[in-house]
């Protein structure tokens, strides 16, 4: 009897017109972590939702340790062992960690809860994870995003797992927490776990996974051991096709200073922040989540109120006060949060890419809808997003196309300065590439962009300066060439400027 | 466009089954010709005017995700408001232009007034505008009482101007329906003209479907809200004109549960409660589904308890139907 942990075969999966999986198979063995990698609509999210019993597939069948399994719902699949930690934390935020943990399978005598008994489950499970510090009644809220994956994975836990899905996990965590993060997978893979690792870094992958599976087009394309194919190769297989350059990039020329800050600081997170971009300049700010990063741009954007300092826009120097009045001194913001703040996704993609300039195309008030149409159009061509109609709404696009959009809006509204929050979040190898592309475009064409990025390599690989920031405040800022991984690394981990630091901002002074 | 009108197709439908309901049982039971009469069209018509008026402005701020809890008390304070004033500058025949200018004046800015305050309450002390509304329908039903001297108020001997007729008249000969009504059907063009074809209607979607993404794209937000209010306070004032004239009276009881039927219209013509969606025609057919049901089972003589169970099960049945659209589907890859 030597079952893998758990085999699919064959599964397919409509969705109306659309076939997100075309016959896939999947062999997971006990004790190992398993990449599933591909672009955005390779399917792999729609075979882990088959696997967690979220969705049933139209064809296929499933074993688990050679029995058929079939759930009918995220529930079945949880008690026969299968669970999935999702890539969009789906904790309720008002209740406690332990209600959360043991959401659906409470113990209870009667319909009244076992408090002590819950507890006791809870604590075990945390004790386990090495993160007994979390206290189970603390209202999920106050927690940070890593602590709050912990408890997503607590939740898996909870019931005896065989399968633990793990989607994007890293997306919202810094270096730090993902590296925690990887010893937990290791352990509990040791623990003879199997643990399904989906992530659109290649170097995460490369570095935890011990098998993977490479998912295009709702098929398998191949399966192997991590260790005998290089990365190149796993993009090929993922895209189909050559690839030739992860960061391509166009030749651009820093220009005169567009934007100063001297001396800024917010009533939360930067303090004394003292900075200048020039037209045609890509200028990268990098730290760990929370170093004040998003709240610099969201202050120079008018969107949180600056406490000190002076933000200088070309030649206006007052104080910023709404998005509406920064747009008009030309600046554009691209937000982190698509989904809440980012894009309308409720509304057409016409709407969103002209939201933020329809003066332009209006008469006393009153629009005119062919110009309307027509720039957004252009603008959505210029970034070469996949959609049916303008009047399609944006939600219904995928995460690399509704990016495109968000892009699009920017270039809609002809801003000159381009603060861009994590512009490739979530999205596929390919689309990526095209994204740097576009940001080369832009500094050729002039245009400073001041960008924030968890993901060094993207930092390194395709902007002109870096600005290290840590706790607040900016550690050094340096030209690419002259900052290697480690010591940016270092940096923003630590705060160490290094003992080469050309020019350093420093703190308070 | 073929989208956009298939997913009205829910009210449409919602009007249509109603009305066939009606026949089928007046039917059965005979008078079947009074229902479908023209006589029985133009009371329906002018019964729908007010909610009408009333719902185009309810139509705004719960497309841009608010609610107007006030509008019964400020109609009620619109009457009182414009006969008081009436009755103020009323010194014989001859001054009746002058003083129908200035009551009705004063009215529609009572109302536009209202729902400024509502506006800045929204905007400025940040109370969420079901909490802002919800005070101001009991301030505005104070005042209504208070100015009205706790009684319902009437025009000054032989000072009934000739308008207030015109716009109480249900069987109207040449232009076939009440002026009321015409005043309805160039509201409802306005608006559309508003929501479809203007900075501030692309403006008023954009803040119900998301706020935070509107301000981020250099939406001023609060300016949009206060507008909306505001303008959804005038079109409250010109309901209550109509109503003044209907009852020929200053009322400080009148427009009872007025916001509830006035929701109700919008929310059955297809708008979302949480903002970003909702149309003009939608809402006009949800005013006009309400008023057919009032009037249909009137003339079944169905008894009371009935009807109220009736039109609560037809609210629930038609806002369910206006929500049925076929699902936008589709993703790209």
């Amino acid at each position: 009897m030597n079952h893998p942990r758990l085999l699919m075969a064959n599964i397919v999966k409509h969705f109306g017109p659309t076939t997100a999986l075309a016959g896939v198979d999947l062999e997971l063995n006990a004790g190992e972590i398993h990449a599933i990698v591909g672009e955005n609509g390779a399917g792999k999210s729609t075979l882990m939702a088959v696997l967690s019993g979220a969705i049933s597939p139209d064809a296929g069948t499933m074993y688990l340790d050679g029995s058929p399994y079939r759930p009918v719902d995220p529930r079945e699949a949880r008690q026969r062992g299968v669970a999935i930690v999702h890539q969009e934390l789906s904790l309720l935020p008002h209740l406690s960690v332990e209600a959360n943990v043991v959401l659906g399978v409470e113990a209870h005598r009667w319909s009244f809860l076992r408090h002590r008994v819950n507890r006791t489950r809870v604590r075990s499970i945390l004790a386990e994870l090495e993160r007994s510090e979390i206290d189970p009644s603390t209202p999920i809220e106050q927690l940070s995003m890593a602590d709050r994956q912990i408890v997503e994975i607590a939740r898996g836990l909870l019931l005896d797992v065989k399968v633990l899905i793990l989607d994007e996990p890293t997306a919202a965590l810094n270096q730090n927490d993902v590296a925690k993060l990887f010893l937990l997978m290791r352990r509990l893979r040791d623990r003879g776990v199997s643990v399904v690792f989906i992530s659109h870094f290649l170097e995460e992958v490369e570095a935890i996974a011990d098998r993977f599976t490479v998912l295009r087009d709702g098929k398998r394309i191949i399966s192997g051991d991590r260790s005998k194919f290089s990365q190149k190769f796993v993009i090929e297989q993922m895209l189909g096709r050559r690839f030739d350059e992860q960061f391509p990039r166009v030749a651009h020329e820093r220009g005169e200073p567009i934007l100063h800050l001297h001396d800024v600081s917010l009533f939360r997170g930067p303090q004394n922040i003292s900075l200048t971009l020039h037209r045609g300049e890509i200028l990268g700010l990098a730290g760990l989540v929370g170093a004040g990063r998003t709240e610099l741009l969201r202050a120079i954007y008018g969107l949180d109120l600056v406490r000190s300092g002076q933000i200088q826009v070309g030649v206006f120097s007052s104080a910023p006060t709404d998005p509406a009045s920064q747009i008009e001194r030309g600046i554009g913001f691209l937000s982190e949060d698509r989904k809440n703040e980012g894009l309308a996704l409720t509304q057409s993609i016409q709407d969103n890419v002209t939201l933020s300039r329809l003066q332009l195309h209006a008469n006393y008030g009153f629009l005119r809808v062919e110009s309307l149409r027509h720039a957004a159009r252009s603008c959505l061509s210029r970034m070469q997003v996949l959609y049916r109609d303008l009047e399609q709404a944006v939600g219904t696009l995928s995460g690399g196309n509704q990016q495109k959009v968000a892009l699009a809006r920017l270039m809609h509204q002809g801003a000159d300065i381009w603060l861009m929050d994590e512009p490739t979040k979530g999205i596929d190898i390919a689309s990526k590439a095209e994204i740097y592309r576009q940001i080369g475009e832009l500094a050729a064409q002039g245009k400073a962009i001041l960008m924030v990025s968890n993901y060094l390599p993207e930092l390194l690989g395709i902007c002109d300066r870096i600005a290290a920031m840590h706790r607040g405040r900016i550690v050094a800022v340096r030209e690419t060439k002259k900052w290697s991984q480690s010591e940016l690394l270092a940096a923003i981990v630590a705060g160490t400027s290094g003992a080469e630091a050309t020019f350093t901002t420093n703190a308070g002074e | 466009m073929m989208k956009r009108s298939s997913w009205l197709a829910g009210p449409y439908l919602g009007l249509f089954v109603v009305i066939a309901l009606f026949v089928v049982l007046i039917g059965l039971k005979g008078g079947l010709e009074k229902f479908l009469s023209f006589r029985n069209l133009q009371l329906i018509v002018h019964e729908s005017t007010i909610p009408g008026v009333v719902a185009l402005g309810m139509l705004l701020v719960i497309v841009s995700g608010g609610i107007d809890l006030s509008v019964g008390s400020v109609i009620a304070l619109v009457t009182v408001t414009t006969m008081q004033t009436y009755r103020l500058m009323f010194h014989g025949p001859e001054t009746i232009p002058w003083a129908s200018t200035i009551a009705v004046s004063v009215g529609i800015i009572t109302g536009a007034l209202c729902g400024l305050t509502n506006g800045w309450v929204i905007t400025k002390l940040r109370l969420t505008p079901f909490v802002a509304t919800l005070g101001m329908f009991g301030i505005a039903r104070g005042l209504a009482v208070w100015l009205s001297g706790r009684t319902l108020i009437s025009f000054p001997k032989d000072g009934t101007p000739e308008w207030v007729s015109a716009l109480a008249r249900v069987h109207v000969p040449v232009i076939q329906f009440n002026p009321g009504f015409w005043s309805l059907v160039a509201l409802s063009v306005l608006t559309a003209i508003l929501l479809h074809r203007t900075i501030l209607g692309r403006h008023i979607y954009a803040i119900g479907s998301n706020e935070a993404t509107a301000r981020l794209c250099g939406v001023r937000v609060d300016r949009a809200k206060v507008w909306v209010y505001t303008l959804a306070g005038a079109l409250t004032g010109w309901a209550g004109i109509l109503l003044l004239s209907q009852g020929a009276s200053g009322d400080p009881s009148a427009g009872e549960a007025l916001e509830l039927q006035v929701i109700a219209a919008v929310v059955i013509g297809g708008a979302q409660l949480g903002g970003g969606r909702g149309a003009i025609l939608g809402t006009l057919t949800g005013v006009l589904i309400l008023q057919v049901l009032n009037n249909g089972v009137g003339l079944f003589n169905v008894p009371v308890e009935m009807q109220y169970i009736l039109v609560g099960a037809i609210i629930i049945v038609n806002t369910a139907l206006a929500r049925w659209h076929p699902l936008r589907q589709g993703v790209n890859s």
